[in-house]
């Protein structure tokens, strides 16, 4: 079953559709996400589904409630691309406050536990007014937690924290799915999708352009892996000239000791090892680069 | 609904705003029992009990809307300006967050009114019931319009300089409206609440029916925004 769902969801602000008839299926237990240039709709897309913008057009299903979201809001976590805080309210207070607001009590215990899920342990009592960027941001997953939804909207999770908080907040997200919940995030940090993400959809302009696991991506996009192979430093001229007519049928290039090859497949990569034996040219090491998902990205 | 409600009053309740109008209305109050006192038959029309709370209820007729446009112009339009509209919106429905604001207001009220009656009570030895409903039904009336005002103007400056204006327009025309005969001024009396003060019981809360409109006209827009 879906945890979230959604069929020819669309958007116009005055005519302008910046979400386009989006159909999406999402399980319990991923974490999937949503990538895009600036401006390709998707805090626009996770706005609808959150209950903060309402759509133009289209379907949508959060948690097989087909009629009201209103009825499973306490069971969502959401942080917004962007929000304030109550510049006079602590931290604690924002958190007892918003879960009372989803009709639940938080525990010091609670409170305690999600701040320093966030590593925000020790700021509990100060004004938010006086937090930096980062700490709102971190707030605003605290917020997000505070309680205990299944399913998570978190838009840009990760931007604007410093690295190692960053790194945190991936560990935490990973957590979060092994406890059962499902994550649905964007993020502009392609690193940080690869690694943690199950699935993935590239948005770009109001239309989702491909969507799949980052195995699937790579299939569609990679048309050839470019194999790297070391060499011992000393080639004569005429070697070179025997790999070049052995390797006719590839483009091949030679960067002082390093033979770089492009490849369809892996099964290619054998024929390059034996023609270089051939020549009793020693192989220190090989090495298949295969396509990053910026690069999958950029060529969208 | 209950938790935006009660920080809705808390919030209200802060800085020196409440005892300020606490002290203006039992201030009122006890110039008009003085002056009850001084001139005990010469005041036509109003009775000796009258007298105590007549002080505070004439201030709240003449800038109860200006009150409570004070401090509630931005109550909707300041969240959605700062955009913690959004925690709150993907935390509960839209009906409960303006009707747990609105309960709120009403409640600030309700403790305030109250505390300034208790406060009569005390000197007069009288409960003051129907005079204090009469207030209430006057402050529904103008905190309903505090929200329609908030949920009509997208930014927090314009509403109070909007609900500034209309506060002091609003018994003004009223005014001229509840003496003139000319066709265009008078439907004026029969939207706002001073006209029907004077009225017998049933037509006393004719307020409450614009109170119910202006939050149904709220809840409406509200519903229809994006944040
Ligand atoms: N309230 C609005 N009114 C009008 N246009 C809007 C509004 N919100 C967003 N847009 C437009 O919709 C498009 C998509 O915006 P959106 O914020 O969804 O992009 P995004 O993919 O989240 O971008 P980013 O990566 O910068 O966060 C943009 O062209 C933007 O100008
Ligand atoms: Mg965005």
């Amino acid at each position: 079953m879906p945890v979230i769902e959604t069929e020819k969801l669309s958007k116009s602000f005055s005519r302008n559709e910046v979400v386009s008839s989006i159909s999406l299926k999402v399980e319990k237990g991923e974490i999937f996400g949503f990538l895009g240039r600036n401006g390709a709709g998707k805090t626009t897309f996770v706005n609808m589904l959150t209950g903060i913008t309402l759509p133009t057009s289209g379907r949508m299903l959060l948690l097989n409630n087909n009629n009201d979201i209103d009825q499973i809001k306490h069971r969502v976590g959401v942080l917004p691309d962007y929000s304030t805080f109550y510049d006079h309210l602590s931290a604690k207070d924002h958190l007892k406050y918003f879960c009372k607001v989803s009709g639940k009590t938080a525990t010091t215990s609670k409170i305690e536990e999600v701040l320093r899920a966030v590593g925000l342990i020790g700021h509990e009592k100060k004004k938010v007014g006086k937090f930096s960027f980062g700490m709102k941001k971190k707030l605003g997953i605290a917020q997000a937690l505070i309680h205990d939804p299944e399913l998570l909207f978190l838009d840009e999770p990760t931007s604007g924290v410093d690295a190692e908080s960053a790194i945190h907040i991936q560990r935490l997200i990973l957590e979060l799915q092994k406890n059962g919940k499902t994550i649905f995030m964007t993020s502009h940090n392609l690193d940080e999708v690869e690694r943690i993400c199950t699935r993935i959809a590239i948005m770009k302009e109001g239309h989702i352009q491909s969507t799949g696991t980052m195995k699937e991506l790579k299939k569609k996009y990679q048309t050839r892996s470019r194999m790297q192979v070391k060499l011992s430093s000393h080639i004569r001229k005429e070697q070179k000239e025997n790999i070049k007519n052995l390797l006719f049928s590839y483009s091949i290039e030679w960067k002082d000791s390093m033979l770089l090859v492009d490849v369809m497949a892996e099964e290619e990569i054998p024929t390059i090892v034996h023609a270089l034996s051939k020549e009793g040219i020693d192989i220190y090491a090989v090495h298949v680069h295969e396509p990053s998902l910026q690069e999958i990205f950029l060529s969208q | 609904m209950w938790a935006i409600c009660f920080r809705e009053c808390k919030d209200l309740f802060k800085g020196f705003k409440p005892v300020l109008i606490i002290s203006i209305l039992l201030g009122m109050a006890m110039v008009s029992t003085r002056l009850g006192a001084a001139f005990p038959d010469e005041i036509e029309g109003v009775t000796q009990k009258e007298m105590y709370t007549s002080g505070l209820t004439l201030t709240i007729t003449l800038f109860g809307i200006l009150f409570v446009f004070a401090l509630s112009h931005s109550v909707m339009n300041k969240e959605i300006e700062s955009k913690t509209i959004r925690f709150l919106v993907t935390k509960t429905s839209r009906d409960r967050i303006l009707l747990g604001k609105f309960m709120g207001t009403v409640l600030f009220w309700l403790i305030i009114i109250g505390t300034c009656f208790a406060f009569i009570t005390l000197t007069s030895r009288m409960i003051h019931l129907t005079n204090y409903i009469e207030i209430m039904i006057f402050l529904l009336y103008s905190i309903s319009a505090a929200f329609l005002l908030s949920n009509t103007v997208p930014k927090s400056n314009q509403s109070m300089f909007i609900g500034l204006i209309l506060a002091l327009a609003i018994p003004g025309l009223s005014l001229w409206a509840y003496f003139s005969e000319r066709w265009y001024v008078m439907w004026l009396k029969y939207v706002t609440p001073y006209y029907y003060t004077d009225l017998a019981f049933p037509l006393q809360g004719v307020p409450l029916l614009f109170a119910a409109l202006f939050i149904a006209l709220s809840l409406y827009l509200f519903k229809r925004r994006d944040f």
